[in-house]
């Protein structure tokens, strides 16, 4: 089961994470809201194996694991298309992909030939592209205008049902779109505020008021 | 147009200078004008022993160039790897930097025939140069990218091909470039002390001993032009190999 079993971890001195204790569930989204610099991005690095704990244990999803980084780690010097064959993703599939995030024409730029919101989609693209069971995604929708946004977001939910995965945001809105379950967080160290089906929530408003403490 | 006519004129204004100086010295054999320098490089370069002389050295300090690029690739992969072979490397490497490029030299006369001398001596300029760039490169590689790629289990040839290799391309070109200059002068420069048969270090020496000024500078004159010809197409490889990646 992936669960954090006691993990402390702290980074240049500040503890992040004090014996902290948290489930998650397989095929199940788990949305984590917070302010930003309360370690949900620390927190989802831990869930994902990219970080170790100082001491404690986090247990990943099991299956593949995709990835969605907050700063895309697009290849500088590979265009759109290379940046998802490089994973060993078949050129069709990647073509598909690019195309699914609107991106159809522009498989042979350089991530630098590409606007901000292009290269959110292709790293969008790359991590549905790349398949898996698990998907950990950090602040999905950050630099997409509202329009691209919406279409990006449709097209997340569609992959993501049925899927395992942990998201990272400060959204209300794209966290009742995508996830089943609504974490609200807080921090350093970080601690749970709030933990509820999404279906608790009658709109993003109501998990807007919750975010703020009201 | 207008910097080719610049360039013009610095150059006649050297040579006048050069002339010049000549005529107030008065002796060809201490320094002899461009004009006679001119007529010796014509009538060597018209001689077979000169063009197998010039690809006599170029070959041997190229070997050695290679050579001391494959080592230096391969010891900096290994020492960016392991961190106790960087240990056990790195005081070699600092011996190698900072020994007189004389000292190689001599001590290959003791241990290689003569003809080994320069690429051995190329060899040991080169490759440390090579392993501390190439080493630099593969430590600045992107840990964020590196991360990613670790994430989603790139597969290893395209890790070494597509992340690693384009971010030490930079440092690897600087070094090599830097490298075969000096690589070049200590090759010729070992050619000189041992004397080699048929290499323009060689002829050199020979030139010295029988005070032949005018060839003394017109093999110089090889050697500069030389150099940068080597540099020139080391650059179109280089440009070229860029050029057909990104087509």
């Amino acid at each position: 089961m992936p669960e954090f079993r006691s993990v402390s971890l702290s980074l240049g001195g500040r503890a992040i994470l004090e014996r902290f204790d948290f489930s998650l569930e397989e095929k199940t989204r788990t949305a984590i809201l917070g302010t930003s610099g309360c370690g949900k991005t620390t927190l989802l690095r831990l869930a994902a194996g990219l970080q170790k704990p100082d001491s404690g244990a986090a247990e990943p999803f099991s299956g593949k694991p995709s990835f969605l980084f907050q700063d895309d780690r697009l290849v500088p010097w590979s265009d759109a298309l290379e940046n998802l064959t490089i994973l060993g993703i078949p050129q069709e599939r990647a073509r598909e992909y690019l195309a699914k995030v609107g991106l159809a024409g522009e498989e042979g730029k350089l991530p630098e030939e590409l606007s901000g919101g292009m290269k959110r989609r292709l790293a969008v693209a790359r991590c549905f592209a790349y398949g898996g069971d698990a998907f950990y995604l950090d602040e999905p929708l950050q630099g997409l205008d509202l329009k691209t946004a919406g279409d990006v977001l449709a097209f997340m939910a569609g992959e993501l049902s049925g899927k395992s995965a942990l998201l990272i945001t400060h959204n209300p809105e794209e966290a009742l779109a995508l996830a089943d379950r609504v974490v609200i967080v807080t921090g350093p160290p970080l601690r749970v505020v709030s933990d509820r089906p999404a279906s608790a929530f009658e709109d993003p408003d109501e998990l807007k008021a919750a975010l703020s403490g009201k | 147009m207008k910097k080719l006519l610049r360039g013009i004129l610095v150059t006649a204004f050297w040579l006048l200078v050069w002339q010049g100086g000549a005529m107030l010295v008065g002796k060809a054999v201490l320094l002899p004008g461009p004009l006679s320098v001119l007529k010796a490089l014509l009538a060597l370069s018209g001689t077979w022993g000169f063009w197998v002389s010039a690809a006599n050295s170029v070959l041997k300090v190229m070997a050695g160039l290679l050579l001391g690029v494959a080592a230096g690739v391969l010891a900096a992969a290994g020492t960016a790897r392991f961190s106790a072979l960087r240990s056990l490397l790195s005081p070699v490497m600092s011996a190698i930097k900072a020994t007189p490029v004389a000292s190689f030299i001599i001590l290959a006369l003791v241990w290689f025939r003569v003809g080994f001398i320069p690429v051995f001596t190329s060899f040991l300029i080169v490759f440390p140069m090579i392993w501390a760039n190439v080493e630099q490169g593969i430590g600045g590689t992107d840990p964020a990218l590196l991360e990613m790629a670790h994430a989603f289990r790139m597969p290893r040839g395209n890790l070494l091909a597509k992340i690693y290799v384009p971010s030490v391309k930079p440092y690897f070109l600087a070094a090599v470039n830097a490298g075969m200059g000096m690589a070049w002068k200590a090759g010729i420069a070992a050619e000189v002390i041992c004397s080699a048969q048929s290499s323009i270090g060689g002829a050199l020496h020979d030139a010295k001993i029988y005070l032949e000024t005018e060839n003394l500078f017109a093999w110089t004159f090889t050697v500069i032009l030389l150099s940068i010809a080597l540099e020139k197409l080391f650059f179109r490889l280089a440009e070229w190999e860029g050029g057909r990646r990104d087509a």
